[in-house]
């Protein structure tokens, strides 16, 4: 039996699409008119083809590393802080782990290249860095599905004579495609969009590889009236690619997948050395290598040990401001994100064709450089919108220069998140269990209160803390739209990689981590 | 909902008749955003003074890379006008094209008059100096640009990426003007790596990656590195200051160009390492005076030539490096 009519959903679903519509869809329309050049976009083929490979293979990397890390998590006995171990290149601000890469493996003087052919400043090395980054987004979501996951299925197989691998394989991984297919568009769309990393190890290659985010960067910096009309193009084809690709994904393992309910007696981890090697293998590559070569960097200075880092980022009052704004921010963007991302997640996955699109539309954001889409936020919202209400009061909306803008913007930029991370979660929840509810008497909107959303906890919270670590450390729309009252730590950042002091920088994100991580574990033990 | 509820309480609230509500006016100061991409610390000392010295108007400070300022400034001035009432960055070649475009303000602050013509127009005057040099130790490293293209340099040099970088953009079109392209090929043969800003050059300078580098003079002295000047010339980058039209509170940003261009301005300008271009006030410590600063030769017209072709160059140097 199911249940057709949902009317308050659908009411909430069209305000927010209305919503997105004005913050995404307005900045976006923006854009479009100021499309041209079109004739120069097949010479921008070499960068079409190095950000399909550097996406597709950064998405290959992460999910071999996040889906093995993610199973080993949620199956295995594993040491404690394992989990925390886990999300650390993630809470790094990504160019700051470049940063510690490029000293470990640039060709010249890299302290690896004595012992190892590496050289970080290929299409391999951006895939490396990327796909260490974004693993953990993988691992976390394959976790949280595995935890949702009723273990009577695959013990339905072992009694059915199925050995572990074929249980694996004709079970376990059938029932976490959801997961992988969420994880792999996240990472897709978040490394074809990414820029940093790109910029800082393609450029100094001995033959550049060029990327699309990069190309736009560096057709607007021809000059805005020259460059804008080809970066605008190139931007609506990295939109195109960012939602075309996860769509195509989704079509193709569409009806793979199927739904099992919740876990009520979840497997009790069990010991696996395979599982603990990996996890320590990662702990070491991922997490001690670079970090440690992040530490060393900022207590040397010309060559001898030095505090004058670690001084600088300890003298400046205004990292204090800074920090405690950015985690106000970013805490109320992840909310808001997570409440409208999780009901759109929800709405397109028990709903029609038009929630559908109303989650495609909260996936744009992620799609596009920040640099673009920050452009796109200044030409739609840099202007006052003025209300007079009879002739005695005027409600003045000056989003420019405030933290509300940057808050916006990291909102549309993140909400692709949960849409992908929840829907995931909701598609594991068969909708039998919200009927069950409607059937005893409860309504649309409290049977997903009551029984869907206490469901995806897990996934509501995995999506809350990769929203609220990626805007803390977000730096490209913070730079362009945080207003100078409103300083936020990727301002901060960017003063101290740009201008004054890359390994003061290095300090800054260390401690950001440690902060995050920190945080993390002390809200787990006041949880508990 | 949520969010409409949000954006409600972003809200400025005024009472009051709606047109006596002054749009640019803090109560009753005007307010003056200055768009620019001198160094944080400056504007932090300047901050105080400023709001000292000129009582009568509130100055905001919008603070990054000229790049980036300049796509703020052109993307809010399309979508109907940018508030900033001064723009001081150092990509002269954008105040070139703002001017043709008829979008600056003429105005030359009286002051201004007096240092050298080549760096006042009627539309912008040079209110900083900077100057790219070579990083590297005077002994033992490459005397001048024109060093870079031999032998001993291959593959250990850098500079930031001209495609990004305005100072390093005016490097790249000052040597070609000057030694043309063939000098610029065969600096890419001989391992030109060109990627980043100049942090990003300096970083490989003290990581050995790359130990010379061409950079910004301000840089080095700022970090207390080895600093040569060329003997060919250090490649002047003027930091022009103007005000555009969009400007609402034009009288006021005139009032902030004057006091740009007083000598307690000028010297916290020196005090972050850049050189004011009035030659009778001191260089920053570490730097020789301005007038014994050789320059590296540059037509006449070189900055209204370099503005006209810039797209053109920077697609010239991207499908050489590519």
């Amino acid at each position: 039996m199911r249940f057709p009519t949902i009317k308050g959903p659908t009411v909430l679903l069209a305000l927010v699409a209305a919503m997105l519509v004005a913050l995404v869809g307005l900045p976006l329309l923006a854009l479009l008119p100021r499309m041209g050049a079109l004739h120069a976009l097949p010479g921008e083929a070499d960068a079409l083809g190095n950000t399909v490979l550097l996406g597709l293979g950064t998405t290959l990397f992460a999910l071999g590393i996040g889906g093995p890390m993610g199973f080993a998590l949620a199956r295995a006995r594993l040491f404690r802080g394992a989990d925390l171990l886990l999300v650390l290149p993630y809470v790094t601000p990504p160019y700051v782990s470049t940063i510690a890469w490029m000293m470990l493996a640039n060709p010249t003087t890299g302290w690896l290249t004595p012992y190892l052919p590496v050289d970080i400043y290929t299409l391999g090395g951006m895939i490396w860095v990327l796909g260490l980054h974004l693993a953990p987004f993988v691992a976390t979501t394959v976790r949280d599905a595995l935890t949702r996951l009723d273990p009577a299925l695959e013990e339905a197989a072992w009694l059915s004579g199925a050995s572990r691998l074929r249980t694996l394989f004709s079970v376990t991984v059938p029932a976490l495609l959801p997961a992988w297919v969420a994880a792999a568009t996240l990472v897709f769309a978040s490394t074809v969009a990414s820029f940093g990393v790109p910029w800082m190890l393609g450029a100094p290659a001995r033959e550049p590889v060029p990327v699309l985010s990069t190309r736009i960067v560096e057709v607007l910096e021809l000059g805005w009236v020259q460059g804008r009309p080809l970066a605008t193009s190139l931007a609506m084809v990295l939109l195109v690619l960012g939602l075309g690709v996860p769509l195509l994904l989704r079509r193709l393992l569409a009806g793979r997948a199927w739904s099992g309910a919740r876990s009520v007696r979840p497997l009790v981890p069990t010991d696996k050395p395979w599982a603990t090697a990996l996890v320590a293998a990662w702990g070491v590559l991922a997490v001690a290598v670079p970090t440690f070569t992040l530490l060393v960097a900022s207590f040397t200075d010309k060559g001898a040990f030095s505090l004058v880092h670690w001084a600088r980022v300890a003298g400046d009052a205004r990292i204090v401001d800074a920090l405690s704004r950015s985690t106000v921010v970013s805490a109320g963007v992840a909310t808001l994100t997570v409440g409208v991302g999780g009901f759109v997640a929800w709405a397109a996955t028990r709903g029609g064709r038009s929630a559908g699109a109303v989650a495609g539309l909260a996936r744009a954001g992620l799609a596009i450089p920040g640099s673009v889409l920050a452009l796109a936020l200044l030409l739609a919202f840099s202007q006052e919108v003025r209300v007079i209400v009879a002739e005695r009061a005027t409600f003045t909306l000056a989003l420019a220069d405030t933290a509300w803008l940057l808050g916006l913007a990291w909102f549309v930029r993140f909400l692709a998140l949960p849409v992908d991370i929840v829907g995931a979660g909701t598609r594991n929840v068969h909708p039998s269990l919200e009927e069950a509810a409607r059937v005893a008497g409860a309504g649309p909107l409290r049977a997903l209160g009551t029984v869907t959303v206490p469901l995806l906890a897990p996934a509501l919270a995995n999506a809350w803390f990769l929203v609220f670590v990626g805007a803390i450390c977000e730096v490209t729309l913070a730079t362009m739209l945080a207003g100078p009252r409103t300083p936020v730590l990727g301002t901060m950042l960017f003063q101290l990689q740009t201008y004054a002091d890359p390994r003061a920088a290095c300090v800054l994100g260390v401690g950001l981590s440690a902060l995050l991580v920190g945080g993390t574990a002390l809200s787990r033990r006041f949880v508990r | 909902m949520p969010l409409l509820l949000l954006l409600l309480s972003a809200c400025r609230v005024e009472f009051g008749p709606a047109a006596e509500i002054a749009p640019m006016n803090v109560g009753e100061k005007a307010e003056v955003w200055v768009y620019t991409s001198m160094y944080q610390h400056v504007l932090d000392a300047m901050d105080p003074i400023v709001a000292e010295r000129l009582p009568g108007v509130t100055v905001r400070w919008f603070q990054s890379g000229s790049e980036k300022v300049a796509q703020r400034w052109e993307a809010e001035h399309e979508a109907g006008q940018s508030p900033a009432c001064v723009v001081a960055t150092s990509d002269p070649a954008w105040y070139v094209d703002l001017d043709t475009r008829g979008l600056l303000v003429p105005y030359v602050s009286p002051r201004a008059v007096t240092i050298d013509r080549a760096w006042v127009t009627p539309t912008w005057s040079t209110v900083r100096l900077s100057f790219m040099v070579l990083g590297a130790p005077p002994a033992g490293g490459p005397a001048r640009f024109s060093d870079l293209a031999g032998p001993e340099w291959k593959d250990r040099f850098s500079s930031g990426d001209p495609l990004s970088s305005g100072t390093t953009f005016t490097t790249l079109a000052a040597l070609d003007a000057t030694y043309g392209w063939d000098f610029v090929q065969q600096l890419y043969t001989n391992g030109w790596m060109a990627a980043g800003g100049n942090s990003a050059v300096i970083a490989r300078m003290e990581s050995g990656e790359r130990p010379v580098g061409i950079v910004l003079h301000e840089n080095l002295l700022a970090k207390g590195l080895p600093a040569t000047i060329p003997a060919d010339g250090a490649v002047a980058v003027p930091g022009p200051v103007a005000i555009p039209t969009d400007c609402r509170a034009k009288d006021a940003a005139k009032q902030v160009i004057d006091w740009l261009y007083t000598d307690e301005a000028q010297a916290l300008i020196v005090a972050g390492a850049m050189y004011s271009p009035f030659p009778e006030l001191a260089p920053p410590t570490g730097g020789p005076p301005l007038a014994e600063l050789p320059r590296f030769p540059t037509p006449p017209d070189f900055w209204t030539t370099t503005a006209a072709g810039a797209p053109a160059l920077k697609e010239r140097f991207r499908a050489l490096v590519r």
